[in-house]
């Protein structure tokens, strides 16, 4: 079943397009990544999901309800998890949570409650009477998602969630991701950190420009580009060394040498690193260095848009 | 109306639980009393401590020692001359009548001399002092010019008159007018502390947005409009609480009399509240930052108050400024106060109340406009 | 629009402020002045039509009473208003300039030139405001109406396709026919012979062997120079369509070069032999707009034109070193490539940050 639906969505600031008829679907269970250099219309187009910017033209519809005319049910089922840090300073943790519970509707016990396990959920358990101007950003990073999942919505959409923390604090925020998965949550998650995208999303969305050029999981996108990878292994000696055995293991496609460099041009799907290193050693040849250049996420944007991620 | 009672609470808390926020919305009421009071009301209150040296010892230099030993607001002390200079400069007394041998013969001549008023302070305990007294001996050189010198009719035309006189001399008269201008100025004063109270109160809103609190507002099911409400719903309510603590500390700890009832000051203040909040949520529609904010609302509300007579009263101005004064809701609220002072019915002043309705209706719509025109485009980064 | 209209109005206002100055501002004025400028903030507030009738007309009564009651010299703010009312009803200007013209005769003497002059110049506002909306409407509606024709367009050529399709099959057809032609009147008739020379040498085989030997031989040749004209005549008329479009773009963009002087490289790698017919149309298509618009608007003096065929994607690139733009408006050449693009399920991506790239993805199929 699909969470959330977008179909042809377009946002326009006077001439400039900032989101240019982006169409996706997203399932439940997903953890769904949106992939994009800073400016390319992520965050544009989660404020649309999220109903802080009209809509210029397209729809969006959660759970089949679209949001122009649900606008109040599509909020009440959605967590945002802006990319800036949005608490009040002046409220201890536990008071800010409840704030924002509140708004949907929460009162009393169950208030209380859910905003104790979002507290505990992102570790600040114990922090419940501090106040955030003595948290490090890690945990005020923390703090800002526990007042975007304490009312308990549908889909939870974290935009940037990352940015600037300690990685013991990134390591924390992704296992909890992971968790509010496990929990039945659907999750968008937006970053231009190429590595946490490769890490827990189940699907990913490449956004340039406003538009979406590539959609899939991590491997279906690195197959868009190629099906191959390389692996280099440096020998002390490879004069003598019988290429052609090595071009029978598993995967491999050719073999060459420069100097002691041996080339290795091989099927990217096909796992066979142990395969060729046991060969190596079976020959009794004393391997320098190894190195494998699977292509990742970086390869493909940087493939289809000719730009880094980051600059 | 849940959601906006809950933001309100919200709001409170964030306000007052920054300390100094909340002594300043409440110190403010208390701060603009003593400024009047200091500004206009200082001999109002309490006694004046007078000295006095009689070296005359004669009839007339003590009924005269009596007459102001018999005022209420007045102490009298009898010191000696050696005495006068020290009590003068530790400030025991304010100031000294010095009676010189011969004062109730020269009275008796109808040529008063003898006499010296002497004071560190100047004019103005002085001229009091010499009121009265020109006032009681103007009575005795009356009688002594009528006897024409004659020692012995003076003395029986003069004990008659103590006689009458003393059921009239020595109470004090109310002086209204100073205690209308001094509530007038009080308004004055709180109405400029309300200013800053709404102004600094509608500025959350764009600190919200800086801050990005107000996006995640925006994010849950709650509209602009409840979230503004709610801003000027505390608003209204911090301004009424300052409004009422005003009236009631002049009343109970100051003594001030207001000349107006309590629900006539209190709901023509309140009304102003309204425009207030109306102003504050003008400027910041219009206003790109907090710090814009409130750089428009320092150079909007500080003249406009000048002009209106908050400061000061409004006659002293020259006539084209009283005529820009007009224009300004501030005038129209004193104006009101004062005209209700001067015992003019409530019911007669129907126009100040319908003007001061008007400017409401005129700033909060004029709010609503300005943020209905930006209401998209802020969000965009 | 509205801009104009409420700084026109906030200057007529100021001037009767200013008028009345001398005399004692009477509260019923200031009163008038400020439920004025509610009247009209309300109208501006609400884009219901009949909320805006209502207020128009509140505030028409409002300067009427005004100007009975309180001061004459209100009336001059009747021309304004009453025009912005009646351009909601009429399509004309000569009842607009009637309409603002009429009170004329029931005010004073002393104000009526002022009222006139007011008047006027609120008329032909009001007027050069609508005419302006009204151009501004038509431009969108052409605007719209040339969307439509280039999607109408697009979709001819799509079909215009789907024909060249069909053309193509009949002359693959038509080929096929001219090879089985060939090979019957090369082929057939070299087998036939060899078949014979065969057969002799069977039946010569046991009476004379050197002459079968020799017919044999005689045989061979026969069948080796068939085999080498099938190879040659299969060589010569195998189709090549990444030939084709290879040297179609190459040809385009030599011809662009010499026309345009405009310095241009062309790379491709990957298997281009996996990019089908319609894909190079597209390809073609959207490079040739986009080395117009390089030339057009960035004055680029080096264009690079790339191919790159991925696992399962095409990408052509056409970057130039020109001035490039960040804020470019989408016009009907961009979204003219986008739809070709869209036909086959593709992207385009416009980036004007380092000079300006046109970026064509295309899925293989």
């Amino acid at each position: 079943m699909n969470v959330l639906e977008i179909n042809q969505l377009t946002k326009k600031f006077g001439q400039f397009i900032a989101v240019d008829g982006v169409s996706l679907a997203i399932m439940e269970g997903e953890i769904f990544g949106f992939l994009g250099a800073n400016g390319a219309g992520k965050s544009t187009t989660i404020n649309m999901i999220a109903g802080l910017l009209k809509i210029s033209k397209g729809e969006i519809k959660l759970l089949g309800k679209d949001l122009k005319r649900n606008s109040k049910y599509v909020k009440k089922n959605i967590g945002l998890v802006p990319q800036d840090i949005a608490i009040y300073e002046d409220l201890t943790a536990l008071e800010n949570v409840k704030f924002f519970a509140g708004l949907y509707g929460l009162r009393g016990n169950e208030l209380n409650k859910n905003a104790i396990e979002a507290l505990d959920f992102v570790g600040l358990g114990d922090k419940q009477k501090s106040y955030p101007k003595s948290f490090s950003g890690g945990m005020k990073r923390r703090l800002n998602i526990a007042c975007a999942i304490a009312h308990q919505p549908k889909l939870i959409i974290m935009d940037e969630p990352t940015v600037g923390i300690d990685p013991q604090s990134r390591k924390h925020i992704l296992e909890s991701v992971k968790k509010l998965n496990s929990n039945g949550c659907t999750i968008i998650y937006t970053s231009h950190y190429m590595e946490e995208v490769e890490a827990i999303c189940s699907r990913i969305a490449i956004i340039d420009h406003g538009k979406v050029i590539a959609e899939g999981s991590k491997e279906q996108l690195i197959s868009l580009i190629t099906d191959a990878k390389d692996i280099q292994v440096e020998v002390k000696d490879a004069a003598d060394f019988d290429l052609k055995e090595v071009n029978e293991l598993n995967g491999v496609r050719s073999v060459q040498t420069e100097g002691n460099v041996i080339q290795i041009y091989s099927d990217a799907e096909v796992n066979n690193l142990n395969e060729i290193i046991l060969h190596f050693m079976k020959k009794k040849v004393e391997i320098r260095s190894l190195k494998e250049n699977a292509p990742n996420l970086e390869t493909v944007f940087l493939t289809l848009t000719g730009r880094k991620l980051r600059d | 109306m849940k959601n906006i009672i809950w933001m309100m609470r919200n709001a409170f808390k964030v306000v007052f639980k920054d300390k100094k926020n909340a002594l300043i919305f409440l110190l403010g009421p208390v701060i603009c009393i003593m400024i009047a009071v200091t500004a206009y009301g200082h001999w109002e209150e309490g006694e004046i401590r007078i000295g006095v040296v009689n070296e005359d010892q004669d009839y007339i230099a003590n009924d005269t020692v009596k007459f102001f030993t018999g005022m209420k607001n007045i102490k009298v002390e009898e010191i000696t001359q050696s005495e006068m200079q020290e009590a003068l400069t530790s400030g025991s007394v304010e100031s000294v009548i010095y009676l010189e041998k011969g004062f109730t013969n020269s009275i008796e001549k109808g040529n008063p001399s003898h006499i010296q008023l002497i004071s560190i302070k100047g004019a103005e305990v002085t001229t009091f002092i010499e009121s009265y007294l020109y006032q009681y001996l103007g009575n005795v050189l009356a009688i002594s010019k009528r006897v024409q010198a004659d020692h012995v009719a003076f003395k029986t035309a003069y004990n008659q008159y103590q006689q009458e006189s003393y059921g009239i001399s020595a109470h004090t008269v109310e002086d209204t007018s100073k205690n209308n201008i001094m509530t007038v100025r009080t308004m004055g004063f709180l109405i400029i502390i309300m200013f800053f109270t709404a102004g600094n109160l509608a500025a959350l809103i764009l600190k919200e947005k800086e801050k990005r609190t107000y996006f995640r507002l925006m994010v849950a099911p709650i509209s602009a409009k409840e979230y503004v409400l709610s801003n000027a719903f505390v608003n209204v309510l911090v301004m009424v609480f300052q409004i009422i603590i005003t009236i009631i500390l002049m009343k109970t700890l100051f003594k001030i009399d207001l000349r107006l009832s309590f629900m006539e000051m209190f709901f023509v203040m309140s009304l102003f509240a309204v425009v207030t909040v109306g102003i504050s949520l003008c400027i910041v529609a219009f206003a790109k930052s907090s710090a814009a904010a409130s750089a428009i609302q320092n150079v909007i509300v500080t003249p406009t108050c000048m002009l209106s007579g908050c400061f000061f009263p409004l006659e002293v101005m020259p006539e084209v400024i009283q005529k820009i004064a007009n224009f300004l809701p501030q005038t129209w609220v004193l104006e009101t106060i004062a005209q209700l002072q001067g015992g003019a019915a409530f019911s007669s002043l129907y126009m100040n109340i319908l003007v001061l309705l008007a400017f409401g209706l005129t700033f909060v719509l004029l709010a609503i406009y300005q943020f209905s025109r930006k209401s998209d485009v802020t969000v965009f980064r | 629009m509205e801009k104009w209209l409420i700084v026109f109005k906030a200057v007529i206002l100021g001037f009767i402020i200013i008028w009345l100055f001398d005399s004692q501002l009477r509260s019923e004025s200031l009163l008038f002045f400020l439920l004025y400028i509610s009247c009209n903030l309300t109208i501006y507030l609400f884009q219901k039509r009949p909320v805006i009738h209502i207020m128009s007309m509140m505030t028409i009564m409002l300067i009427i009473i005004g100007h009975l009651f309180i001061e004459q010299i209100f009336i001059l703010l009747l021309p304004l208003n009453l025009c912005e009312w009646i351009i909601k009803w009429t399509e004309r200007y000569f009842p607009l300039l009637l309409s603002a013209i009429a009170p004329l005769i029931f005010i004073e003497r002393e104000l009526q030139l002022l009222y006139g002059f007011i008047s006027v110049i609120s008329m032909v506002q009001i007027a050069l405001i609508d005419q302006y909306l009204k151009k501004e409407a038509a431009w969108v509606e052409k605007e719209d109406e040339m969307r439509e024709t280039n999607d109408r367009l697009t979709k001819s050529l799509l079909e215009n396709a789907e024909f060249n399709k069909q053309l193509e099959y009949t002359i693959k057809l038509e080929e096929r026919n001219r090879i089985s032609q060939e090979i019957h009147d090369q082929i057939g008739h070299n087998m036939a012979g060899a078949l014979i020379q065969m057969e002799a040498a069977k039946r010569l085989v046991d009476k004379d062997q050197t002459k079968a030997k020799e017919l044999l031989q005689n045989a061979i040749h026969i069948s080796s120079d068939g085999i080498d004209s099938i190879r040659f005549t299969l060589k010569n008329l195998k189709p090549k369509t990444e030939q084709i479009g290879v040297q179609r773009l190459k040809l385009m963009i030599d011809d662009f070069v010499v026309k345009q002087g405009v310095t241009t490289h062309f790379l491709y790698k990957g298997s281009i032999d996996l990019i089908s017919p319609i894909q190079w149309k597209i390809i073609i298509e959207n490079v040739k707009e986009s080395l117009t618009n390089a030339l057009k608007y960035s004055g680029a003096t080096k264009i690079h034109v790339d191919i790159a065929v991925l696992n399962k994607l095409i990408k052509v690139v056409v970057k130039d070193n020109g001035s490039g733009s960040k804020k470019f408006t989408k016009g009907l050449g961009i979204s003219g490539m986008e739809e070709r693009a869209a036909t086959v399920n593709g992207k385009v991506i416009i980036d004007g940050q380092d000079g300006f790239s046109v970026t064509l993805l295309l899925p293989i199929i």
